[in-house]
This record gives structure tokens, C-alpha cells and sequence, in this order.
């Protein structure tokens, strides 16, 4: 008799632990089933450029810190259970690169260039161990990673398969250090901010095609060319810091001076300390601004359209912009984002090396004054 | 501007003054070119660049400026250790960059490893300095670090205690880990050897050791002075007294000779006989030890284990298998005897062993317990000296309650007991093993030696004299040990046995011929045949004939009285009878109807 | 009223002029000195400090900006880290300078992966936090006042920040832009207190 009370009555602490365990994965579920089936939601702190009544050119969709914060909702209920909300990290980000639905970011704090799959949300560390102080980042059709890495003073070549295909560097260069990569077609153009040129390499053997700038303030001379983008039309915008204004080249046509604009100063439409510049398909120029603490917008005649982010704390910050990314097209978990009320054309990444949200997504279009007002 | 500098200058002199105690600075971990210690640097004037760098640095916490070795340290094991240690980690691997003696003093990150800081010394050197500094990748005679303290291990272990009541003086690491930084803090010397709480009474020690019994301690409160002379040869004990040094006048928290437990000495019984010789502790164990019949501690090293088990246990004896160091104190035992002295005091405090049932406990309450580690069911018996009717080899059996007869170590005799005891001494008195088994020259014996078992001229390990070979003339020297108890005058009038006279001046029969001495087993005998301890010597007494047969018998035939049948001295009794004295005409009148009886 | 106003004007314009000449008559030859050949043709000041611009054009897309705001200017940002740190990574973040940008991760609080840079698993370097509060009550610390009275070390906000270690404008004369002599760690016990 008291054994079958014993075995009836006693109460099994782990027992019970196991069925709230079980009571909570099920109710998880059954939260998951309800909140993911919702594709993506709807974010309410969505941030429009210009601010409204104007009409919006460009909203902040999310920013992120980690790969796990790119996540769909559908899987978050099951990272939290399994403890790992966070997956991949950038700590100091660089420059940035975006093809093919993949992200690549330069990190100056752990000396790797992230590849991060938007698509499948798979996380990669290239160059670990072997990158010092990688600063920019660019990718060419067949895939290959060419990073500018001012640590190892050399442009190093990344293959697919994530080991170093190949370093390049000018010959006979002394003090090379090379501070961004950009590259079109079968051309690689690198800024090297010591001799305050650009070189110009193939991207199928690596050899030096051309080489042109030379410190000063003429046109056609750089001083400090920090970033290289490439117009829709291939032509090939240098962007200098210390001297700040832009300088577009016919590099297909023996580096010929396109058309040059900006100037210094502290007002719309001077160019702070210009950091960082992209070219959008629509012709957009992006400049990240490091002495404005802003992401400015110009024409390709020089004008300017308007400020993305703000100096300032707070959401969509952008305290020290330090790198730009074009997207033309995001997958879909992530392009769900955009809200009704605005028509995306393409997207830009962008990323901050200070301030608690490093890497920013903003898409880039149009928003319907109707909608827009409506709010 | 001239003004600016002036002003910047004299804060400079406020710091200097302001940082003199109590830093780092001029600290044997000033490694700067101005420190009065002979490990510095040649040139570099800084202080912290030897560790910490403001740009650059690992990215370790402390903005640390070193490369952490990569070495496989061998780590403490111990049969007592519940934590689980691992090789060293965090605060730890900082420390061990320069302390395993591995890397160079001068490799520091904010430099090219080709132009490292040029240092006196271009590893952490043996030596004065070293010993201690220098750990090696040895660190299985050190105290363990990067181990988790946390309620899960004081659970397991009680004399650890519970990590909250810990004082806030002692830092946890990340994890709640004991790390180098628990004990010391690198940048203040004032406690000496950069300790977080001073050592002074093993106050640092204590803070998470709770052993039992250390709080009235002899070792913890004692205030003899430990001289030059008596301490570890290769390092000089910090403080005076016995109390002051506490932990460390046996164990030493790094580089300890002996790895396991950290000791002083390799040999178990030298860190107890470095002090217990006369020298510094009253009583000179030395040289008890040394005499024919002791407890000699075994030469040999590890053969005690405090986490064996007494079943199991190889042979062997050292000091701690009957004293616990951290607990024994000063008290004297058996003060009143066959009152409370069998109850554990003073020396014996916090001791394991068996009780009479045969059980393993920690903490022993009586002496015996003690003693029946060794001289009970353990797998190794001492061989039989004395051939006997019954032979047993366990002495916990010959205790056990129920016995026919025993001496009343383990509980008292109920049964009326012999008229010949000596009072305090009575029926329902109990004795402890020491009464018997002692020093032949400790204050129990009237000497002025320690008491206890340790060494004595009479075998095995007697108080007292105690002679069995045959034929002894009787005399008070010759059976001491019994006339200690039982007193001679009552045993030759006769008083318990009538015929005891007879047998012992007349004859010159020893006691141990017809007596044993601890007991029966009611295994092996009963109450009719071994009353009394009657357990015959087989080399003097055998068995007589008669008509049933060899026979050698003893038969109890109620208080005082009984009759054996045997042959010693070439004597025969066949159901031979006796009486008390209070009854002697019956036993005549029995004697003649018996005429089977010669003389 | 008027003329207090001058007043104040002169002596602010002394003080700029007496600071800058002061700041100019340093920076030669420091590692700041942007005057050197290798600077040709670039404003000194104008590496760090923006010039002012007069006019300002509207932005196409948002014309309802106030036109008159100046950007980037020292005074401006109180969030951390401060201007103070921000206009030193402008450039020192690896790609014109050395970079010191290993202080910035510290202002994340990574939920999963704080511990892999804790213990070493990254290849990346750690620097002095900036852009935090001064501990002036943590016993570790010298108290504010302390730190202050030497008149080298700043904590402006309140903060730590680039400038509260180094001199961009190679005021003292000493290595690595100090405020300064770090000999004997003086510098680094100005507010450890260790």
C-alpha cells in the first residue's frame, strides 16, 4: 500500500519540469504560428527621408548589428529557445560590398571581411588569421573578394573558395596604402592614398592596366582619395577627403576627366570630410559624410538632393558613416520590409563605426504622397 | 604657457605623492627603469607598459599588452578536490605570461617583437625573487586556479564555504571562477606578496576554507614561536608564531614540495615532527616514535590518503591517521577515567573511523573508532602471537557489544564486574583503548611525555609492563599493566578467582595463559565457556583426557565460581571446580568430592 | 550694454589668437604639423576643422531645410562618444591613419558573442574605452577634481574621450600628441588609481 502511494503521489520535480518544458515549446509554437505566419511585420519605426509632409526619397528600414538580427520572424521563437539569438557579428565595420544577395563587410575590429548570405542567412569569416586592417571591400562577377587591406599594404584577392587567390600591388610602391577597391567589368580601380593615386588592375591576371592621380589640388591630381564608385555607365568616381569634391573619369577612355564637382564647407551643399561614396543605378550619387555625420545625396551634375541619417542618437543614426553599399535587389524576407506606402527602386547598406546600430538598411525611391500624407 | 607647465608640473608632484602607498609604483611589479627592485627595465621609464597599453592592446579586458602563452600547464590533482580545475584561463593567463618563467619580460604588443623592452632579466629568474614568482608550467604545486566557486561546490565539500559569504575582498572572475586575481591584486603590495587580505593568521585562507575544527584549533590559536630553525629550510615562515602562520606552517600555496594538498614537506610525518620534537610543540613525539614498540609513520609517501577507506586501505601509519592537524587542540583525555575518557577530545578532534557496528564515519566520537581504522575489518591483520582457543584477529569483534566478555572499551559490562577494580573503577565503567595501549613514559604512566599510543618499550605498545612468557615469577612489575586496573592485592587474596594465588605466585602461571585480553566474539564463543576472558594460551594449556575425550573446557557455573577441564604444568582437571572466597568451604567441600582432582 | 559685448568679442578674439598661436607655434614639426611638404597646398586647419562656407543651397528634394546650419561643428554633439572622439576617427579609423577604433565596440552590447572577443577568439586589438562617463565615485579612480587640478587631462562632458589624453593641436610637446609626459605612467595615474 505505501508503495503505491509512494509511486502515486510523489511529486517528480524533473517530471515537471520536463512538461512545463514541453507546455512552453508548445505554446512557443503555437505563438510562432501565429506571429510568423504574418510575413514580415509591419515596422512601425520606420524612419522617411525627407522627414513628411515632403515627399519621402528614401526610408530606414532596419539596422542590425549581428546576422541573427536579419532573421525572419518565422524562425525567431526557435533561436530563442536554442539560446543563440545573435549568430554572426560585425564589431567595427569598414567598407561594404553587396552581389548576388550577399553582403560583404570589412571589420577592422576583428580583421575579417564578413560574407554574409542574405538569402539563406549564412554567415562567413574570409581572411581570418591573414587580413590585418582590411578597409574595403569589392567583388567582381566570377565572385572573387578583393580586399584593401592598409595593414598588409596590398590588395589581397579572395577566390570563392575563401582562400587568397592572389595579392596585388603596384610595383615599386613605397608606403602603398590602399584605402578602397571598386571594380567594373574586367577592372579593379584602387586608391592609394600615399602616393594619392589610382591604379587600375585586370581582374583576370593582375596585371597593372593604368595608373594616374598624383598629389595636388589640380584637376586630374588627388589628395587623399579615399573611395572609387562606378557610375551605371562605368564611368569612375574619385572621391578625396582632404581636398573634398568628387572627380568622374572615362577610365575605358585613358583616364579622361568627365566632369568634377563639389567643394568644402559646413553647409547644404558642401562637402564635410567625404569618406565614402556609392553610385546608385539611378544615377544617385551617396557620399558618406564623417564631418557632416551624414549620408549626403547628390546628382552627377553635382547637386544636392538631400541628407540621409542624422548626426545625432537615436534611430538611423549615422554618427561616423564608414561604408556604403548598393543593392538592386533584396530577398524576399528583407524587401518585405519596405512599407506600402513607398515604391523601393534599389537599396542601400550602410555602416557606422561608432554608435550602438553599426550597419544600416535604407531603401531608396520614391514614396506616394498620398500615402505619405495619409500618415 | 610657462605658467600652464608650472601648474601641470605641480600636479605631476601631487600625483607622485598622492600614488606612494599602496600602488603599483615602486611595487615589485614596477618594472619601470626607476624601481628599487632588481627586475627592470634598462631604459623604458613607463609603469604600466609592461602590462597595459591605451591603444592596440589584446583584446582582453585590462587593455592587457601582452601575448598570453600558449602552454599546457599541468594543473593540481588531489583525491580530496571536488572542483572541477581546468587549464588556466582569463586574469590567470595574464598573470602566467610573465610568471610561468616562459616568455619575456620585455615582449610586449605595443612593440615589435624584434625591439622588446630590454629588462634585467629577460625571463621572470629563479631565485630569491623566483620560487614562488617563477611557477613554471607546473602548476600541480600550486593552489588551483581557474575552478568554478560556486553553491555547487560548497555543497559537495562543507568545509568549503558557501561562495556568497565570502568576503567581497576576494573578486570571483567572469564566471564566478577562483583566478590569481581572487587572492591577489597586482597593483597593491601593501599586505605583502599583493594580497587582497592579509595572511597574517591565514585570514586570506580561511575566507573560503571552513576546515572543521580550525577555529579552536591548536594550530590556530596557539602562540608558541616558531624559530628560524624550525620551518621549511627553503623558505623562511613570515610571521612568528604558530598562530600567526596558521595554513602556512604545513602547507605552502605555491611550489609546495609536496603537490598534492600543497605541504611543506614530502614526507607527511616531517611537517608534523618539525615542530613536534620539543622544539616548538611541548611534547617530543620524535622520540616516542623511535622506541621498539610504536606507531612508526610509515617512510614511505602517499601512503595515506584521506579520501581511502578503511576496508581497503594499505597497511600503514602516519600522524594524520589519528590526528586531523587542523583540528587537534590541547585537552586532556580520560581526566576522570572510566567516566568520559572514552569520548574523543582535544588531540583526536574531527578524526574518522569505524564504529563498534562496523560503520565508517567521519568524524569519530569515541577513541576506539579511531583505533578500529587499522586494528578492525581492514584487510590487513596483524599475525597471531599467542595461540589460543579462539583466535581473532579483528579487534572490533572483541569489543562488540554482546560478547560473552570483553573489556568495556566500547560499552560497559552490565554483569557484575571483577571485585579486584580499583576504584573510580566499577561495574559499568568504561575504559578507553589508552589505558592500556600508551607511551610508556606519558603522564598517564606518572611520565612526563605525551599521551597516546606513539611509542613505548613494551610490547605491543603497552603502558606497562606486561610479561606472558611462562613460568614468570609474579611480582608487581611483571603483570603492571593488569595490577594498573585490577588491583594485586585483591587478585592474590583471591578475591575473584579462589584459586588465582595458586596459579599465578605458586605456579607462576602469567595472566595472559588462561585471559585474553580485548574480548570474545559471540561468534566464536559463548558465555558459559568464556566468561571472564577465558580464552586459553594453547602453548601452555592443553587439552586433558577423559572419558569423552580430549577435552580442554572452561564451564562458568554462575557468580565467581566454575570448573575447567584441561592439563598445564602437566597438571590435569577434569571438570575441576571452583567457588569465590565468600563460598571457599563449599569449594573444599566440592574439591574432595571430586576425587579425580590431583595435586 | 553694447560695450560689454565688445569687451567680451576682444577678449574672446585674444584668446582665440593667443590659443592658436599658441597651437601653431606646437604643432610644427608634431606629427599634426600639416604645413609640411607633404600637406602642400591644403589649409592647416582645414584638415580637422571645416571651413565656413557663406552661402548654402537647399537640398533638391527637401527645400524646407533650415538653410543656415553649420554642420560638424566642435561644440555641437553631446552623445557619446563625444566630438572629442569623433573628430579624431574621422580619420583615425585605419584607412588615413593608424586607427583607434577599437575603443568604439565597446558601446554594443553583443547578447551572444560579448564572450569570444573576452577571450581572445578574435584577432582584432583592444583600445581605451572613450566616449564613457568618467567613475569619479568608483574607488578605483581618482576623484574629478584630482584628476582635473593638474590642468593636463580634460573630461570634457564629464567623459572620456580622445582629447582627454592626447592634444591634437601638440600643445606639450610630448610623444604621441600627449597631454603630458607619460614617464613613470604619470598620465595613466593621473586617473588610475593603482
Amino acid at each position: 500500500m505505501s508503495s503505491r502511494a509512494k509511486s502515486g503521489w510523489i511529486i517528480d520535480s524533473r517530471r515537471i519540469a520536463a512538461s512545463v518544458r514541453s507546455l512552453t515549446i508548445a505554446a512557443l509554437i503555437v505563438l510562432g504560428a501565429f506571429s510568423g505566419c504574418a510575413s514580415p511585420q509591419a515596422k512601425v519605426d520606420l524612419v522617411y527621408f525627407p522627414p513628411p509632409p515632403v515627399t519621402a526619397h528614401a526610408v530606414h528600414l532596419l539596422s542590425f548589428n549581428n546576422l541573427g538580427d536579419l532573421a525572419p520572424a518565422e524562425q525567431s521563437w526557435l533561436s530563442v529557445l536554442r539560446g543563440a539569438t545573435g549568430g554572426p557579428f560585425v564589431t567595427t565595420p569598414a567598407g561594404m560590398a553587396y552581389r548576388d544577395d550577399v553582403l560583404y563587410i570589412c571589420d577592422i575590429g576583428q580583421n575579417v571581411v564578413h560574407r554574409w548570405n542574405l538569402q539563406d542567412r549564412a554567415g562567413r569569416r574570409l581572411g581570418e588569421g591573414q587580413l590585418v586592417k582590411p578597409v574595403d571591400v569589392a567583388v567582381d562577377e566570377a565572385g572573387v573578394v578583393y580586399v584593401a587591406d592598409t595593414g598588409l599594404a596590398e590588395v589581397v584577392a579572395i577566390g570563392s573558395d575563401g582562400k587568397i587567390a592572389r595579392r596585388l600591388k603596384p610595383p615599386d610602391r613605397e608606403g602603398y596604402r590602399p584605402v578602397a577597391a571598386a571594380v567594373h567589368g574586367q577592372k579593379l580601380c584602387v586608391a592609394d592614398i600615399h602616393d594619392h593615386r589610382v591604379d587600375v588592375f585586370a581582374t583576370d591576371d593582375g596585371r597593372l592596366l593604368d595608373s594616374f592621380g598624383g598629389a595636388g589640388d589640380a584637376p586630374g591630381e588627388f589628395f587623399y582619395p579615399v573611395d572609387l564608385a562606378f557610375t551605371p555607365d562605368g564611368r569612375l568616381c574619385v572621391l578625396e577627403m582632404m581636398n573634398p569634391r568628387v572627380q568622374v573619369f572615362d577610365i575605358d577612355a585613358g583616364h579622361s576627366l568627365v566632369t568634377t564637382f563639389g567643394k568644402p564647407g559646413d553647409r547644404y551643399g558642401a562637402l564635410g570630410k567625404p569618406k565614402r561614396i556609392e553610385v546608385g543605378p539611378d544615377g544617385v550619387v551617396f557620399i558618406a559624410d564623417v564631418g557632416f555625420a551624414y549620408i549626403q545625396l547628390f546628382d552627377l551634375q553635382g547637386r544636392l538632393l538631400m541628407l540621409l541619417g542624422s548626426g545625432g542618437e537615436g534611430h538611423a543614426a549615422t554618427p561616423m558613416p564608414s561604408g556604403l553599399a548598393i543593392a538592386g535587389s533584396l530577398p524576399e524576407p528583407l524587401a518585405g520590409l519596405v512599407p506600402t506606402d513607398f515604391e523601393a527602386s534599389y537599396f542601400l547598406f550602410a555602416s557606422n563605426s561608432v554608435g550602438s546600430e553599426r550597419v544600416s538598411l535604407y531603401a531608396i525611391g520614391l514614396g506616394r504622397p498620398a500615402a505619405t500624407t495619409g500618415q | 604657457m610657462n605658467r600652464a607647465r608650472l601648474l601641470g608640473l605641480l600636479g605631476c608632484v601631487v600625483a607622485a605623492t598622492a600614488i606612494a602607498d599602496e600602488s603599483v609604483v615602486n611595487s615589485p611589479h614596477d618594472l619601470s627603469a626607476r624601481s628599487p627592485h632588481r627586475i627592470r627595465a634598462v631604459n623604458e621609464d613607463q609603469v604600466c607598459v609592461f602590462c597595459h597599453a591605451p591603444h592596440n592592446a589584446a583584446p582582453q579586458t585590462p587593455l592587457w599588452n601582452r601575448e598570453n602563452p600558449e602552454t599546457y600547464y599541468r594543473i593540481y590533482e588531489s583525491s580530496t578536490t571536488d572542483a572541477r580545475i581546468d587549464q588556466p584561463y582569463g586574469a590567470s593567463k595574464m598573470c602566467l605570461s610573465c610568471h610561468d618563467g616562459s616568455l619575456a619580460l620585455g615582449n610586449v604588443l605595443s612593440r615589435p617583437v624584434s625591439q622588446p623592452i630590454v629588462m634585467t632579466a629577460r625571463t621572470m629568474p629563479p631565485g630569491p625573487y623566483g620560487e614562488d614568482a617563477d611557477l613554471t608550467n607546473d602548476l600541480s604545486d600550486d593552489h588551483p586556479i581557474s575552478f568554478r566557486y560556486d553553491r555547487q561546490l560548497s555543497n559537495v565539500d562543507h568545509q568549503i564555504r558557501p561562495p556568497e559569504v565570502v568576503t567581497q575582498d576576494l573578486p570571483l572572475g567572469v564566471h564566478r571562477e577562483v583566478q590569481c586575481t581572487t587572492c591577489h591584486d597586482p597593483h597593491n603590495n601593501e599586505l605583502g606578496d599583493f594580497l587582497n587580505v592579509t595572511d597574517e593568521y591565514s585570514a586570506i585562507c580561511v575566507a573560503c576554507h571552513d576546515m572543521d575544527g580550525w577555529r579552536y584549533g591548536s594550530h590556530a590559536v596557539s602562540n608558541k614561536r616558531t624559530p628560524g630553525r624550525v620551518v621549511d629550510p627553503r623558505q623562511r615562515l613570515k610571521y612568528h608564531t604558530v598562530s600567526d602562520n596558521a595554513c602556512a606552517n604545513c602547507h605552502r600555496i605555491h611550489s609546495a614540495p609536496k603537490r598534492e594538498r600543497l605541504l611543506r614537506y614530502v614526507r607527511e610525518e616531517e611537517g608534523c615532527l618539525n615542530c613536534h620534537s620539543g622544539d616548538v610543540a611541548r611534547y617530543n613525539i620524535a622520540a616516542d616514535i623511535r622506541k621498539s614498540s610504536s606507531h612508526d609513520p610509515d617512510p614511505r609517501t602517499g601512503v595515506h590518503d584521506p579520501a581511502e577507506t578503511p576496508f581497503t586501505m594499505a597497511r600503514h601509519v602516519e600522524c594524520v591517521d589519528c590526528h586531523n592537524p587542523h583540528a587537534s587542540r590541547t585537552r586532556n583525555i580520560g581526566a576522570v577515567r572510566g567516566t568520559f575518557g572514552q569520548i574523543v577530545k582535544g588531540p583526536n578532534e574531527n578524526v574518522p573511523g569505524i564504529t563498534i557496528t562496523g560503520r565508517a564515519i567521519e568524524d569519530s566520537r569515541f577513541l576506539y573508532e579511531i583505533c578500529f581504522k587499522c586494528h578492525g575489518d581492514g584487510l590487513f591483520r596483524p599475525r597471531i602471537v599467542t595461540p589460543r582457543q579462539i583466535t581473532q584477529t579483528n579487534k572490533r569483534l572483541e569489543f562488540m557489544p554482546g560478547n560473552p566478555s570483553y573489556h568495556p572499551v566500547a560499552i560497559p559490562l552490565r554483569r557484575d564486574a571483577s571485585p579486584s577494580l580499583i576504584a573510580p573503577l566499577r561495574a559499568g565503567s568504561i575504559i578507553t583503548c589508552i589505558d592500556c595501549h600508551n607511551s610508556d613514559n606519558s603522564r598517564f604512566a606518572g611520565g612526563t611525555g605525551a599521551n597516546g599510543p606513539h611509542g613505548s618499550l613494551y610490547d605491543p605498545l603497552l603502558v606497562r609492563n606486561f610479561d606472558t612468557a611462562d613460568l614468570t615469577a609474579e611480582s608487581a612489575q611483571a603483570y603492571s599493566l593488569c595490577y594498573g586496573c585490577h588491583a594485586r592485592d585483591s587478585i592474590l587474596n583471591n578475591e575473584s578467582f579462589s584459586l588465582h594465588r595458586v596459579h599465578i605466585v605458586d605456579a607462576r602461571t602469567p595472566c595472559s595463559v588462561c585471559h585474553t585480553v580485548h574480548g570474545i566474539y559471540r561468534g566464536q564463543g559463548n558465555a558459559v565457556n568464556h566468561s571472564s576472558l577465558i580464552n586459553f594460551d594453547l602453548s601452555v594449556v592443553t587439552p586433558a583426557d577423559t572419558p569423552q575425550g580430549r577435552r580442554l573446557q572452561y564451564e562458568d557455573t554462575g557468580r565467581l565460581s566454575g570448573n575447567c577441564t584441561l592439563t598445564c604444568h602437566g597438571m590435569t582437571h577434569i571438570n575441576f571446580p571452583y567457588a569465590n572466597a565468600a563460598a571457599k568451604s563449599t569449594s573444599a567441600r566440592l574439591r574432595n568430592s571430586f576425587p579425580g582432582v590431583k595435586r | 550694454m553694447k560695450r560689454k559685448t565688445t569687451a567680451v568679442g576682444a577678449s574672446l578674439i585674444f584668446l582665440v589668437s593667443f590659443v592658436c598661436g599658441l597651437a601653431f607655434a606646437d604643432l610644427k614639426g608634431s606629427v599634426h604639423d600639416f604645413s609640411s611638404p607633404k600637406w602642400k597646398g591644403v589649409d592647416q586647419c582645414g584638415v580637422c576643422h571645416m571651413p565656413q562656407t557663406k552661402e548654402a543651397v537647399p537640398p533638391l528634394w527637401d527645400t524646407r531645410v533650415d538653410l543656415s546650419r553649420r554642420f560638424g561643428k566642435m561644440s555641437m554633439r553631446k552623445a557619446d562618444p563625444g566630438m572629442g572622439t569623433l573628430a579624431c576617427l574621422r580619420c583615425h579609423d585605419g584607412t588615413i591613419a593608424k586607427d583607434a577604433t577599437g575603443a568604439a565596440i565597446r558601446d554594443i552590447d553583443y547578447p551572444t558573442m560579448a564572450s569570444p572577443l573576452r577571450f581572445g577568439m578574435g584577432h582584432g586589438r583592444s583600445d581605451h574605452p572613450v566616449g564613457v562617463e568618467y567613475p569619479q565615485f568608483d574607488p578605483e579612480y581618482r576623484p574629478t577634481t584630482f584628476v582635473l587640478a593638474g590642468w593636463k587631462v580634460t573630461l570634457p562632458d564629464g567623459k572620456v574621450e580622445c582629447s582627454s589624453c592626447h592634444d591634437p593641436h601638440a600643445f606639450s610637446g610630448e610623444k604621441y600628441l600627449l597631454r603630458m609626459s607619460n614617464s613613470g605612467s604619470a598620465l595613466c595615474l593621473t586617473c588610475h588609481k593603482k
